[in-house]
């Protein structure tokens, strides 16, 4: 105990982080390289608020996939500042401060 | 990567493969054997050891694929505050803490974040939301008081 104890003080400086809800991981090998699959699970359901727009709730899919404006502007064909805009009207109506935000609310 | 192959095309042979087992280990009953095994992988994403090359949605899980990280040293190729900081990242009140836990400015623990998702191969703040979650924030809160 003793002997172990500043050694593995030193030695593990790690922080842990929970694992995300529903993830699942697991090793596979391709092409003679190891591989890693973390497989997240379905997002959370929640109220969409009636007064969103078909729009909005497509960009909204987009956010929690990660993706940035500039991605959810090449995929659905429109400028990048009509998906800013788009994104901060939203932000607005489901109440958060950030797509961050809103990516860890539906987690 | 396979050898005379264009990326695209080896993508899309890794995926394919991906799918194949995410099915055994879904519909043919290996979740339990899957599940158990997952901390530990879980625990070497957190220590930077794995960096993410790929994310594909498939039957409504959201998959990221990731090779051996090249560089790391010392079993971790993040840093303590960086993964202090990426587990902050939700969080203002939480990101003040942390920074005064470590003696630095906010900007600096947004550099720690920016580094952090740098090594693990993530493109996006949103992202790496999804790989932090909100459980990560007491967790984080509870490192930094020890």
């Amino acid at each position: 105990m003793r002997a172990s104890g500043p050694r593995a003080r030193r030695a593990s400086p790690v922080v842990r982080l929970p694992v995300p809800r529903g993830a699942l991981a697991f090793t596979l090998e391709h092409a003679g390289e190891e591989h890693l699959v973390v497989s997240l699970g379905t997002p959370r359901e929640i109220a969409w608020p009636a007064t969103l727009t078909a729009s909005e709730r497509a960009i909204a899919a987009h956010i929690v996939a990660g993706r940035s404006t500039e991605q959810i502007a090449r995929a659905r064909g429109r400028s990048s500042r009509t998906i800013a805009n788009q994104i901060a009207s939203l932000l607005r109506k489901l109440e958060v401060a950030s797509r961050v935000q809103l990516a860890a609310r539906l987690q | 990567m396979t050898e005379g192959l264009s990326p695209r095309a080896d993508t899309c042979l890794l995926r394919a493969r991906v799918i194949e087992m995410l099915d055994a280990a879904l519909v043919r009953g290996a979740e339990p054997a899957t599940r158990a095994r997952t901390g530990a992988l879980w625990d070497e994403v957190c220590a930077g050891r794995w960096e993410f090359i790929d994310r594909f949605e498939h039957a409504g899980r959201r998959l990221l694929v990731a090779r051996r990280a090249a560089r790391v040293r010392g079993g971790a190729a993040l840093t303590r505050a960086e993964v202090l900081c990426m587990a902050a990242v939700l969080d203002r009140a939480l990101q003040k803490v942390v920074a005064a836990d470590l003696g630095v400015s906010e900007s600096t623990v947004s550099t720690h974040v920016r580094r952090a998702m740098r090594k693990l191969g993530i493109a996006t703040r949103a992202e790496l939301a999804l790989l932090v979650g909100e459980g990560a924030e007491r967790e984080g809160a509870a490192g930094s008081a020890t």
